[in-house]
């Protein structure tokens, strides 16, 4: 037989155990929408029972309020959204890239070599029909400045992408110094918290934090002993040890930015993110095309110097260089005048034009690695489309992987609005029911009090 | 279990992936090409710029042998006066070998052989846009120059065909000036000049001179029809090149261009998902169990 006075603490009991239970729905409704938050289950497991003299009193359960994650989902989001980040900051690199070569509804690519190329091989075989016109001399004059300024002005193109990407590495690497270092606070926060509500809040901050720094770059998680979680770029280097974060600095190497973390270069080691996606692009296929493009360049401004200083210009001298500079950023015309073309050949008088006729060769002759200049750029255009449409696969992927893996942890950690409107209704009858059992048993207190009384209470 | 919240970010991605598709598709109908975006074929590309390449080229290559045509049908054009000046010569050359002539007669001869070999010097130092034709390569000077004391002919060009390249091969636009009229003394000048100093001497002209002068119409008739097969040489590679141009650019449309019928086809279908997902994504919104607690 139990006291009263033993169910009386045991309804009041059951009553804060409920109200701990409609607090934990409200926390879940208002945070529904709030990053990392995990939702919040209500166990109620029964509690032993305690004999006193005897006698066992009836018992409200245990009620205790746990944050529902599984970390190697949280985990596995993180690296999706990563991935996600880094795939649409290549993305985005490459179709800036291919759009300075789109071709134009006439058949012509945007960047203007092709037609500046034919343009000057054009000039050089209506020289050989014609070697000693003056307006001859000056159209190949003007298409030999045309192919320079095509080719330095695609490469300021690419620089300007470049540099684009640069300042996107760097602003990364300041937003995420400073991730890193609330994620650090947080750790300590959760390693030295009292109670499981405070750690728990604090970890949701921090799955949100992850994410967030998981957009910037691709980390490694580490999860120690004592709650914290240790976060390491993919090739080793740490973000947050524990309580201490490190903090990453930029610096240019040949007009790049490179990624310096305690003292070492990581930038190669880096990927994930949108830093990984910007260090990717630039150091990949925008860095091999510039690279091919100076090839093309070199081998353009060679040839027809070679052949151009084989013949004799128009008074009888020995032709020129036509071409100086390196690569197709420095690559000028020399000359001022359409006579430094030499069209005859040796062997013929001034009026000959057998140069003139292997300068026009030269459109077939294959002189980069292989093959003719129409060919090297066309193969620069094919790699770069290719390049894009990998990545606009690649994208593609990485956004279904990331839209799976949110939608499996939202199946263990989301809130969903239906659920908690069932738990409310459940929490709000048993609360009721709680309290209408304390005011009955109010009523029954007073009669027992008054029993035996003539007067009434 | 499934919550509304990811369910719309999903739905929402579908959504402006629709969307972007749509422009793109919107681009390509209205530019009448696929590959203002390389990615879309990037094979096409590649092509396209090879195709580009080599319309040029064969548009150059017209160009230059129309301008080659030209010039070997001025140089036909004046071989074929001078052989009729030479024909004339010839004949009065045999009537001034009868040695029945009157002085009066042998001096008019020889005033007529003198004004054709005026005539055909004149038509060997013919220049067609600015470059003499039968200079060889030295273009820039007469090549035939009369010394006005002696009255001999001199060559002063080179002994060099002028030449166009045309698909590997080698064409000569132009005579050396010595292969058509000879050199020094051997050149029909100085037949022509012979003849009319011995007829002006008053003797008749020997069978010797008569052969000269016909050798040398000769070689002339001979180096015009090299011109002509030259010339014909030319016509082909036009009509060559017409021809290559003409499918390079053909090629070249079918590689680049959209297909606006499929295109069309795409764009509504693209339409009508799009406007479905979007009612589904508005279902979505509406409610949950606490508008019915």
């Amino acid at each position: 037989m139990s006291s009263l006075i033993g169910i009386f603490h045991s309804a009041r009991e059951a009553l804060r155990q409920d109200q701990l239970a409609l607090s934990a729905t409200t926390d879940n409704i208002s945070n529904q929408n709030t990053a990392g938050y995990a939702k919040r289950v209500v166990t109620l497991t029964g509690r032993d029972t305690v004999s006193l003299s005897g006698a066992a009193g009836p018992q409200a359960p245990v009620a205790s309020v746990i944050a529902q994650r599984d970390p190697t989902l949280d985990r596995s989001v993180a690296a999706a959204t990563a991935s996600s980040a880094s795939a649409a900051a290549v993305l985005s690199a490459l179709n800036s890239l291919q759009n300075v070569f789109s071709i134009g509804a006439s058949g012509d690519e945007s960047s203007g070599i092709n037609s500046a190329l034919s343009g000057f091989f054009s000039a050089m075989r209506s020289l050989s029909a014609n070697p000693t016109s003056s307006s001859g001399r000056t159209t190949a004059l003007a298409a030999a400045q045309t192919v320079a300024s095509s080719l330095r002005s695609t490469t300021a193109l690419l620089s300007a992408q470049a540099d684009t990407l640069n300042s996107a590495v760097v602003d990364g690497v300041t937003a995420v110094n400073a991730k890193t270092s609330q994620i650090a606070a947080l750790n300590g926060s959760i390693i030295t918290a009292t109670n499981r509500a405070d750690r728990d809040a604090y970890i949701d901050q921090r799955t949100a934090l992850v994410e967030d720094l998981s957009r910037l770059v691709g980390v490694q998680q580490a999860v120690n002993s004592d709650g914290s979680v240790s976060l390491f770029t993919t090739s080793g280097a740490g973000l947050v040890v524990g309580k201490t974060s490190h903090a990453l600095s930029t610096t240019v190497v040949n007009g790049a930015t490179h990624v310096i973390a305690e003292g070492t270069d990581v930038t190669a080691g880096l990927s994930g993110g949108s830093i990984g996606g910007a260090i990717s692009a630039r150091d990949g296929a925008l860095a091999s095309t510039q690279t091919r493009l100076d090839t093309l360049a070199g081998a353009f401004a060679n040839a027809v110097n070679t052949v151009n200083q084989a013949g004799k210009k128009v008074d009888g001298s020995a032709g020129g260089a036509i071409f100086a500079g390196t690569g197709a950023a420095g690559i000028a015309v020399v000359t001022t005048s359409g006579d430094a073309f030499a069209a005859a050949g040796q062997g013929e008088g001034n009026g000959g034009s057998a140069n003139a006729d292997a300068l026009a060769a030269l459109q077939s002759a294959l002189q980069v690695g292989g093959m003719s200049f129409a060919d090297a750029l066309s193969a620069i255009v094919s790699s770069v489309g290719t390049a894009a449409a990998s990545a606009q696969t690649a994208a593609a992927v990485a956004t279904a992987t990331l839209t799976q893996a949110g939608l499996a942890r939202e199946a263990v950690s989301g809130v969903s609005l239906d659920t908690e409107a069932a738990n409310l209704t459940q929490y709000q009858r048993s609360y009721e029911a709680e309290a209408k059992l304390l005011s009955v048993l109010d009523s029954i207190f007073a009669s027992a009090i008054n029993i035996g009384t003539q007067t009434a209470v | 279990m499934r919550t509304g919240a990811t369910d719309l970010s999903g739905l929402l991605a579908q959504a402006s992936a629709l969307s972007a598709q749509q422009a793109e598709i919107t681009r390509q109908l209205s530019t009448g090409t696929r590959l203002g975006t390389l990615s879309n074929d990037p094979v096409a590309a590649a092509d396209t710029v090879r195709l580009s390449s080599s319309i040029a080229q064969a548009s150059a290559t017209l160009s230059a042998v129309q301008s080659a045509q030209s010039r070997v049908q001025a140089a036909d054009a004046a071989l074929g006066s001078v052989n009729d000046r030479l024909t004339a010569a010839v004949a009065q050359a045999i009537s001034g070998a009868n040695g029945t002539l009157s002085a009066a007669n042998r001096s008019a001869l020889a005033t007529q052989l003198g004004s054709i070999r005026d005539s055909v010097l004149s038509l060997a130092n013919s220049s067609y846009n600015g470059s003499y034709l039968f200079a060889g390569t030295a273009t820039g000077a007469a090549p035939f120059n009369k010394d006005a004391v002696t009255g001999e002919v001199a060559y002063l060009g080179d002994a060099v065909a002028s030449t166009l390249v045309l698909y590997g091969a080698a064409l000569p636009t132009s005579l050396a000036g010595t292969t058509v009229f000879g050199n020094g003394p051997s050149s029909v000048f100085s037949a022509l000049q012979d003849a009319i100093t011995t007829l002006n001497n008053g003797d008749a002209l020997s069978t010797a001179q008569v052969t000269a002068l016909r050798d040398g119409l000769q070689t002339v008739i001979d180096q015009r029809s090299l011109l002509g097969t030259s010339a014909a040489r030319l016509e082909d590679a036009s009509t060559y090149t017409n021809t290559l141009q003409t499918n390079l650019k053909t090629a070249q449309t079918s590689v680049a261009a959209s297909d606006t019928a499929a295109l069309a086809t795409e764009l509504s279908a693209a339409a009508t998902q799009r406007s479905a997902l979007l009612s589904s994504i508005a279902m979505l919104g509406k409610g949950s169990l606490f508008d019915y607690l």
